[in-house]
């Protein structure tokens, strides 16, 4: 009956262990350990795998609690439920799929030691950005002097985050290079950036940084809009306000789908900025 | 409910516990408990105790082997393990060594 190609675990079917295949698997039922796969595994509405999942192509429609690793192809079908990082160098998310994790495309190209150590220098700087973030928010809530008084913090992270939105402008060409933490935690420290007065500094900075180009795109983007604004609204208690206020614009750097997979270490951080 | 498929490159290094039919053409190390037929392929190899409501084997199966209902020991089958069931066929040209229990 099997033809020896198609495997298929089925509904009512529990695996727990590890599970390795040469060939295709469709997984209707549950899986709790791991799979390695050669060929594509799919995960079918209702199954569920709690497990790693390494495979050339991975389809999921139902529920995967663990990462996911393909050497070619991840989609996240509408019904989809992943809560795990999600690697390869193509993954289409589609509407309605609900993603918690680390979502990293192209991880398996030539490019990957570079960006790997990219990534790695960043992340140091990231973790440093986020109190100063959280810290930023609450001055630009309560008075300009607090706001004042986080600048340095911000100016020494601007290398960082700047570094950071040069990979986010980079991946924006990709469907769904959504990296949460970095597009919220990149975004969000450029707006009360703009609003200090020594932000050439931290534009020169981030200009230096190695991604020139896009970083410097970044940076001058996110610069010019409160600038705009400022004439109309003078006080620094109003650039406050303003930088607090418009909920649309962290929205507009950061692409919608993003939100949900975002990490417990950025959460809070992102949740304030939009409630405020 | 489709009956679960372990494909001829499958292998399993656990428990696998299921309500309806399982066929194994791969390979199977750990523990096999199903509530409906068992069928272990020509190829397959099986080395768990199986429990189901009923077991053919094709293959090879090193373990006990417990059926509800009947265990079939078909040509080119190899099975080495006790089997417990209420009903045993053992055909020509099929490998055997265990003790049988067929529950009288």
């Amino acid at each position: 009956m099997a033809n020896g190609s198609a495997s298929i675990i089925a509904a009512g079917t529990v695996i727990r262990g590890r599970v390795r295949a040469d060939s295709d698997l469709e997984v209707h039922g549950h899986v709790e350990g791991s799979i390695v796969a050669t060929g594509t595994v799919v995960v079918a509405e209702g199954g569920l795998v709690k497990s790693d999942i390494e495979a050339n192509t991975v389809r999921v429609a139902g529920a995967v609690a663990g990462n996911l690793r393909a050497e070619a192809l991840i989609v996240l079908e509408a019904t989809a439920r992943v809560v795990g990082d999600v690697s390869a160098p193509t993954i289409g998310i589609r509407p309605g799929a609900l993603v918690r994790g680390r979502v990293a495309t192209g991880e398996l190209s030539a490019p990957q030691p570079a960006r790997a150590a990219a990534t790695r220098g960043a992340v140091p700087a990231l973790r440093g950005t986020a109190p100063a973030l959280r810290g930023a928010v609450a001055g630009a809530r309560g008075s300009a002097p607090l706001l004042h008084g986080n600048a340095p913090l911000l100016h020494g992270n601007a290398p960082g985050s700047g570094g950071r939105a040069g990979e986010i402008a980079r991946q924006g060409s990709k469907p769904v290079q959504a990296d949460a933490r970095n597009a919220a935690v990149a975004a969000p420290p450029s707006r009360p950036l703009a609003t200090v007065p020594a932000t050439p500094a931290a534009r020169v900075q981030a200009a230096s940084a190695p991604d020139r180009k896009s970083s410097a795109n970044v940076a001058s983007g996110v610069v010019a809009s409160p600038k705009v604004a400022e004439p109309s609204r003078p006080t620094a208690q109003a650039r406050a306000t303003e930088a607090a206020a418009p909920p649309a614009k962290p929205e507009r750097r950061a692409p919608p789908p993003v939100a949900p997979a975002l990490s417990k270490h950025s959460k809070k951080t992102a949740r304030r900025s939009v409630r405020s | 409910m489709a009956a679960t498929i372990i494909g001829a490159g499958i292998t399993i290094e656990g428990e696998i516990s299921s309500d309806d039919e399982v066929i194994v053409g791969g390979v199977v190390r750990g523990k096999l408990s199903v509530g409906g037929s068992v069928t272990v392929e020509s190829g397959a190899v099986v080395e768990a105790d199986v429990d189901a409501a009923s077991v053919s084997v094709g293959g090879s199966v090193t373990g006990n082997v417990t059926a509800a209902e009947r265990v079939d020991l078909l040509s080119g089958g190899k099975l080495i393990g006790d089997v417990k069931a209420a009903r045993l066929t053992i055909a020509d040209g099929a490998v055997f060594k265990g003790n049988v229990d067929m529950e009288v």
